[in-house]
């Protein structure tokens, strides 16, 4: 069978997988009734509708989705993983050696996200804006950030 | 007459060369660390209080007030320019702030959101120095079963706000609810959903959803646009300053913005995000079809912005009348003042009449400075704008980072702006906005908190949102403003099922 | 954790192990000092710190930073200071929740309040205020009793939240009075709770003075006791809680404590400063504005008064059938 739109269905599945998730981790709490509501009463509602919300979607994308609106395209993935990747890199690498080279790695990383790459610019970039970074926050604004690692 | 008194002596203690001068360094001071993205007034607040302490007390209040509203309008230019809101309040201004910079059209949404902000503030300065006082009263008619419905009205705002397809605008509205669950729940202190991480216990912060939704999602959509689409911003700038059609449609709409966040600043919670919010769906509905809203419309940066700066105005009135705090900025110059041996409250009024009048006054004077400070620099801004965008992702990724880090001291932080980057640029993809996203998470919280403790008031009792006739009437018009946007749809899809017969 | 100046206290770290007397001798020379707050900077913990703060920068001769580390109830910040190094360059404030009421609260708390810390002097307390909205049926706070044990579970009271201080006073209320069924109507904060209280909504609640104070003079709110052993000045006419419930005597406090294993020599340094401090005319007019009351002490008094909070607090918690958080 043809999907009508892809993204319905895409969508759809997000949100029923959320929906899921958040009553998988939400189960233990007890629920208690409309009148006298309990920790878990609102998380299993909000579940419950956004699963309804989410099969809602499938639904439509299998069947009334609008077919030139649906489409998904390709996703390059290299943008996603590199701009992640960057934000990754600079909080696990932070504690272990200090604000001045995580931030210069994590800047060099993150100009190679793009399809226009030059290298030589990148590391300058990111060497100009980490010294800016560091002048402005830490040194005239006092932020509290790790110098040294350990 | 006592009013033009009282604003006459205002303006005698405010227009000292002193405090005039305290007035400017605030301003400048809140705007140029408002601008750096991530950091909003709260923090910057928090981070220039110690400047104030050795100040007397008047310059102090003043030169504080001035830090607000440059943090405040800081975070407005951010969210023209990058798509980085700075603060809850600043997520509508993106919609249609950062299209309108990506037409080629920043310096008027620019300009516009300053003098909307001007306005604004003139209003709600009268409106403090007029009916403070009365005004007051107002949130004590307010009873937790009309917050709920408050919120209820809120989230239908949300709805509108979307310019996609309803169904995933409400299920991106309940996906933000549900991050919003996150967190110790207060009514029995139970930490939920929080995966057994000491950092989750208050919950998601709206700043690192903020930030990687909107910042480094539109980031990843930029870089990923194929090379021949890649032209992230017009490179034609097509004047600074606002058109004559543009300013004959922003005027009323920041009217309409200064009276609708007046009104919601007074209330305890409401503040200037609903404001913000409820002036956008303002402006969206009034416009109909005639509108561009989502694609770059003038009315939706002045409404929203008035709205949120008025709201940020009148604000004031719980604290200056009552010395109840209603939020976390306003919790922050009540410590202030409690540090110049100033007890907040109704006394300070009558016992102090020069702080408080000079504090009223230098709000005007702190907002007019704004205009004149930031108007020469639209330009410098907007040529920013020129900078090759591969050299402004590392800048915007650096400030995004610094600005979560700065909340809390977390690596944890980081690693979840890091997922809902991922999140926004998905969902982007699958054609889901994130702004409903976004309200729902300011929303869930306050919502839930409001509907339980409304039926532990009524023991149980539902009908207390129809026999309150605040609540009965917000919920009506939430009911209204639902029908309204889901009849054409209906009606659209009822007329496609035909053609296709 | 991190140090502002971290490249210098590397090297100084270094030389602790061997080098620790002369260091003491020359404490605190080598760096700001940082006081941790756990809670947001604007709140009454806040406001303590830092008009102690100043003074302390003056008497050390070193500046006394303050770090704002709100979060998770004060966890997060009391976690970091439990787990700073300590060489007396990071200190931090303690008060009832962190090492009062918390310990009784979480079942998993990331620190152990005794064992963690050394507690170098108290700072300050403050009075709570029995307060009722204006229309509620009772002038003292017998009445008031009487009244709630005459409709039980028609009374409602607000908090800050859950297992906030001012929860638990209103718990420990409840029991001494012999059982007295109120419904609990949390709030987040203090301020919207007094203003339910203000809108009627509420009945009764258990702020600190200052804070019921503006409630107390819109006259949209009456006082029917203060919380501490005698009348304050403040609410002049409001008589002490323990006339009517011997006893019933809650104060909310703050001191200053360092991780453990502080050097002997340091602690005796901050609490001679401390001392010093809260005899300066103008810290104690800065206090007591907001409605502080200035309280100096030993270390030992206030290692003792963290122990016996505890334990109070922990029974309270048990009696009232409050859960235990995770």
């Amino acid at each position: 069978m043809r999907l009508r739109s892809a993204r319905d269905v895409a969508v759809g599945l997000v949100f029923l997988g959320f929906a899921a998730l958040f009553w998988w981790f939400g189960r233990d709490h007890p629920t208690g009734t409309a009148a006298r509501m309990d920790a878990g009463y609102f998380p299993m509602l909000l579940s419950a509708l956004l699963a309804l919300v989410g099969a809602a979607c499938v639904l439509r994308g299998l069947f009334a989705g609008d077919p030139e609106e649906g489409r998904i395209g390709a996703i390059a993935l290299r943008p996603v993983a590199l701009v992640a990747g960057a934000v990754l890199l600079f909080a696990l690498t932070l504690d272990l050696v200090g604000f001045l080279p995580a931030m210069f790695a994590s800047l060099v990383l993150v100009g190679f996200a793009g399809t226009e790459r030059r290298p030589l610019e990148s590391v300058i970039a990111a060497a100009v804006l980490t010294g800016f970074g560091w002048l402005v926050f830490i040194r005239l604004l006092g932020l509290q950030f790790p110098m040294t690692g350990f | 007459m006592d009013l033009l008194d009282n604003i006459a002596l205002g303006f005698g203690v405010a227009l000292t060369l002193q405090n005039i001068a305290y007035a400017f360094v605030g301003c400048v001071l809140g705007t140029l660390i408002g601008v750096l993205p991530g950091i909003g007034p709260v923090a910057t607040i928090a981070m220039l209080l110690p400047v104030t302490y050795a100040l007397p007390p008047v310059s102090a209040l003043i030169m504080l007030a001035g830090i607000y509203y440059g943090a405040q309008y800081g975070g407005s230019t951010t969210s023209i320019l990058v798509n980085l809101p700075g603060e809850s309040a600043s997520v509508v201004t993106c919609i249609d702030g950062y299209q309108m910079a990506r037409n080629g059209r920043a310096g008027a949404a620019l300009a516009a959101a300053a003098l909307a902000s001007f306005l604004a503030g003139t209003v709600g300065t009268l409106l403090i120095a007029a009916f403070g006082p009365l005004l007051s009263e107002l949130a004590f008619t307010f009873g937790q079963a009309d917050y709920f419905a408050l919120m209820v009205l809120g989230l239908v705002c949300a709805v509108v706000l979307a310019s996609g397809s309803l169904l995933r605008a409400v299920g991106m509205i309940l996906l933000g609810l549900l991050f919003g669950l996150v967190g110790r729940d207060v009514n029995t202190g139970i930490a939920r959903y929080d995966l057994g991480r000491t950092e989750l216990i208050d919950g998601i912060g709206f700043v690192v959803v903020a930030l990687g939704m909107f910042g480094l999602g539109e980031i990843i959509a930029n870089l990923s646009r194929r090379e021949e689409k890649r032209e992230v911003f017009a490179r034609r700038v097509s004047g600074l300053w606002l058109t004559r059609e543009e300013f004959r449609a922003a005027t009323p709409a920041a009217l309409r913005g200064s009276a609708l966040g007046s009104f919601l600043g007074i209330l305890p919670g409401g503040g200037p995000t609903i404001s913000a919010f409820s002036a956008y769906t303002l402006e969206k509905r009034l416009a109909g079809q005639r509108g561009t809203f989502g694609a770059g419309d003038i009315r939706g940066v002045a409404g929203p912005e008035a709205a949120n700066n008025a709201a940020a105005q009148t604000t004031f009135i719980p604290m200056l009348t009552l010395g109840i705090p209603p939020n976390a900025t306003m919790a922050l110059m009540v410590g202030a003042l409690t540090l110049h041996n100033i007890q907040p409250g109704p006394q300070v009024m009558t016992q102090n009449p020069q702080l408080f009048w000079g504090l009223i006054a230098s709000m005007w004077i702190g907002n007019l400075m704004l205009v004149v400070l930031n108007l020469p620099l639209i330009g410098l801004w907007v040529r920013l704008l020129q900078v090759p965008y591969r050299l402004m992702v590392p800048a915007i990724l650096m400030f995004c980072m610094i600005g979560v880090w700065s909340l809390n001291g977390s690596s944890f932080d980081l690693l979840l702006m890091a997922f809902f980057a991922v999140l926004g640029f998905v969902m982007a993809r699958l054609g889901c906005e994130g702004a409903p996203l976004l309200l729902g998470l300011i929303l869930g919280p306050m919502m839930e908190e409001s509907l339980r403790r409304a039926l532990l008031l009524s023991r149980g009792d539902w009908s207390t949102f129809i026999t309150r006739p605040i609540s009965a009437t917000l919920l009506a018009v939430a009911l209204a403003l639902l029908v309204a946007v889901l009849l054409p749809t209906l009606r659209r899809k009822r007329e496609e099922a035909f053609r296709e017969e | 954790m991190t140090r502002m100046i971290g490249r210098r206290s590397l090297g100084a770290l270094a030389l602790a192990g061997v080098a620790q007397p002369a260091l003491a001798q020359e404490y605190p020379r080598r760096q700001p000092v940082r006081l941790i707050v756990p809670q947001a900077a604007g709140s009454a913990t806040d406001v303590m710190a830092r008009a102690v703060a100043q003074p302390l920068s003056e008497i050390l001769g070193q500046q006394v930073v303050i770090d704002n580390r709100a979060g998770a109830g004060g966890l997060l910040g009391t976690e970091m200071l439990a787990k700073a190094a300590p060489d007396g360059y990071t200190l931090g404030v303690v008060n009832i929740s962190t090492h009062g009421v918390n310990p009784g609260l979480f079942r998993r708390l990331p620190y152990d309040a005794v064992r963690d810390f050394t507690p170098i002097g108290m700072t300050a307390t403050i009075g709570n205020a029995v307060i009722v909205r204006s229309g509620f049926p009772a002038q003292t706070l017998a009445e008031a009793i009487a009244f709630i044990r005459a409709n039980p579970g028609r009374v409602n009271f607000a908090s800050a939240g859950q297992g906030s201080s001012q929860h638990l006073a209103a718990a420990l209320l409840a029991r001494m009075a012999g059982g007295l069924q109120m419904v609990h109507i949390p709030f987040r904060g203090t301020g919207p709770g007094t203003t339910a209280v203000m809108a009627g909504e509420a009945d009764l609640m258990i702020p600190t003075i200052s804070s019921a104070l503006p409630a107390i003079r819109s006259g949209r709110a009456r006082a029917l006791a203060v919380t501490t052993e005698a009348s304050v000045p403040d609410l002049p006419g409001v008589p002490p809680a323990k006339d009517t419930l011997p006893g019933y005597v809650v104060t909310s406090w703050y001191g200053i404590a360092g991780p453990a294993n502080t050097p002997a020599p340091v602690v005796a340094r901050v609490n001679a400063a401390i001392r010093d401090a809260l005899t300066r005319p103008e810290t104690v007019r800065t206090l007591e504005a907001a409605g502080f009351v200035p309280a100096a002490g030993s270390p030992a008094e206030l290692a003792a008064h963290i122990v016996a909070e505890i334990e109070r607090w922990r029974r309270v918690i048990e009696d009232a059938g409050i859960p235990r958080e995770g």
